[in-house]
């Protein structure tokens, strides 16, 4: 099962989210404030790197550390040169404490610019260099990879204070307007990320032979994977299962069955078209 | 078709760089440090990044000139080969590249001169002795031709070196740079070649077998040296059947005085890239086949790989004289 979630640090970043998501508080999440609906999660982190870090691993093993899942971080950041308002996503995330920078892949079209983003520990009011300054995202990003792979990952970043608007000016009203604004961007990101998930959904999809033939017998950990990609390539071999049934009706154990099932599927010729 | 690009902070100024920004205005310029922050961090899926695969430059630091593995050549005394690129712009699902690297990422080496004084080192080491190069062994050699200008660039190399031998491996119709040079005896310009129906099936993005061939015949008649690599044998149940049609067509076109060699081998990757190949693509039937793990290495069985390789031999001698054929047993 595929899981997508939204992680954000402030209530007031989620407030324009949850109701447009139709998302549901959780009441059994008592580390975080978690809003799920299907699917879809929606994590408040608080402020800075490591509670990020921490969110994520903690909405993943509340997921029931699934093994696709995407990772979108929404929030705002500073910026010396470009408008108030402006949303844009991370193509480099470098960590202002270590120096050391992430590279997210690009893998779709963006609705929106990139750019890259520094995640410092204090905020930054000189935009020193070119680039977002923020506080959360190397944290929520060297979390996020470790649970699913650079592609399934993005930052999103609203413009929140610039040199004529100093970050003293932004109000809790501001930013839940600005996030609103980008809804559909979000939303694009998204469906953007659904899409790859179900591409490996559907590519790792376990035949429906499985569950039946993994009880007849004791199966060890490793002979449930041997039994999932052997049921696998039969399905593409033949379109389906139900004959690898009646290959291994002579079989008296696990040993055996994998055995009649992979010398059986060796002695098919294989059709690519 | 390149909308990203990472280029190392070293290069900015690099002639060479200016000149490929140039033809990719529109991609997002993101400067990484070196390389391998981008190329080499372990959560990354070749599958999903080969849907839109970045661009980096880099400079490569060593190892420009590598002895080529056992067992692939073409009868060469000493046997090299260069990348100066890494990845392919095509997705042909049985290649090593996918299970070598973590990301699908295109890599240029952009410092082509480094590659050009070991090549020169490297020759003179074997004065008086045939001395093979092979380039598109990490990458297709003419592909990103028109960006990247690496064929431009060596050609004249060889030229001057008439005792070596360079192969360029190709699926490639970009030929305009080799139809604008004069041919050179020395350089072979090698087609990896497939019955169609393993093109359409497996090799995703590269061009059709007919356009394979009009492209050799155009290259044939421009003067220049054709290989045909007939590598990796894919089996079917009727492969004999779209081998010997496969053959037909490309030896019936093509006149035997400009086939430099032909060769063939056998699919075969080692077990550590085919588990990785199974966990990306679970759902690719070529891994359904009758394949089997042996000496670490994973292949059709001994005997299926022997049968199909005795046939295709004979088939192919009904063209040429033996003495340009060979096995690749890599």
């Amino acid at each position: 099962m595929l899981h997508q979630h939204l992680i954000v640090a402030m209530p007031i970043e989620a407030k324009a989210l949850i109701p447009f998501f139709r998302l549901k508080k959780l009441t059994h999440a008592p580390a975080f404030e978690v809003y799920r609906r299907d699917n879809l999660w929606l994590t408040i982190s608080g402020i800075g790197k490591v509670a990020s870090a921490a969110a994520v691993a903690y909405t993943h093993m509340l997921a029931g550390h699934n093994s696709f899942s995407s990772w979108l971080n929404i929030g705002i950041a500073g910026h010396g040169h470009v408008e108030l308002g402006d949303l844009f996503a991370a193509h480099k995330i470098t960590d202002a404490d270590t120096g050391h920078s992430h590279y997210p892949s690009l893998t779709f079209t963006l609705p929106c610019q990139t750019e890259e983003v520094f995640t410092v520990p204090k905020p930054v009011i000189d935009y020193p260099v070119h680039g977002l300054f923020e506080m959360e995202a190397s944290g929520f990003y060297y979390s996020a990879t470790r649970f699913t792979s650079n592609e399934l990952v993005q930052c999103l970043k609203v413009v929140s204070d610039t040199h004529h608007h100093p970050i003293e000016s932004i109000t809790p009203a501001w930013i839940e307007q600005n996030i609103k604004n980008h809804l559909e961007s979000i939303e694009h990101v998204l469906q953007h990320q659904k899409v790859l998930l179900e591409e490996l959904e559907v590519a790792h999809h376990v035949p429906n032979a499985f569950e039946a033939i993994a009880q007849k017998w004791r199966f060890s950990q490793q002979q449930k994977t041997q039994l999932q990609q052997l049921l696998r390539r039969w399905h593409l071999i033949w379109g389906d299962t139900t004959s690898a049934e009646s290959a291994i009706s002579g079989c008296r154990n696990s040993r055996e069955c994998l055995q009649a099932l992979s010398d059986t599927i060796n002695k098919q010729p294989t059709a690519l078209d | 078709m390149i909308d990203t690009i990472y280029i190392e902070a070293a290069l900015e100024d690099h002639p060479r760089v200016t000149g490929i920004l140039k033809r990719y205005p529109n991609a997002r310029r993101i400067t990484c440090e070196r390389y391998g922050e981008v190329f080499n961090p372990k959560a990354q899926n070749f599958r999903l990044q080969k849907k839109k695969p970045a661009l980096i430059l880099a400079q490569k630091h060593k190892g420009f000139v590598l002895p080529a593995p056992d067992g692939y050549g073409i009868g060469g005394a000493h046997n090299y080969y260069f990348s100066h690129m890494l990845n392919c712009l095509y997705d042909c699902r049985y290649c090593f590249l996918q299970g070598m690297y973590r990301s699908a990422n295109y890599i240029l080496f952009v410092n082509y001169e480094d590659f050009d004084q070991a090549i020169r080192l490297t020759a003179s080491q074997h004065p008086g002795q045939s001395i093979h190069f092979f380039s598109g062994y990490d990458c297709d050699s003419l592909a990103f031709e028109n960006t990247s200008g690496f064929a431009a660039h060596i050609l004249p190399l060889f030229r001057e070196r008439p005792h070596t031998l360079l192969e360029l491996r190709t699926k490639s119709t970009q030929i305009s740079t080799l139809l604008e040079t004069e041919a050179i005896d020395n350089v072979v310009v090698a087609y990896s070649l497939n019955p169609d129906n393993v093109a359409k099936s497996l090799e995703h993005g590269a061009p059709g077998l007919s356009a394979r061939i009009r492209a050799m015949l155009k290259l044939a008649e421009s003067g220049w040296k054709i290989g045909l690599r007939f590598d990796p044998l894919i089996y079917q149940s009727h492969y004999q059947t779209l081998y010997r049609e496969l053959f037909k067509q490309v030896f019936s076109v093509l006149p035997e005085r400009s086939i430099h060699s032909v060769s063939t081998g056998p699919f075969r990757l080692p077990d550590g890239f085919f588990k990785k190949l199974i966990r990306l693509y679970p759902d690719e039937k070529l891994f359904a086949g009758p394949l089997s793990s042996d000496n670490g290495m994973t292949s059709y069985d001994t005997a299926l790989e022997e049968e199909m390789i005795a046939f295709c031999k004979a088939q192919i001698l009904n063209y040429i004289p033996e003495e340009k054929f060979f096995r690749c047993t890599l």
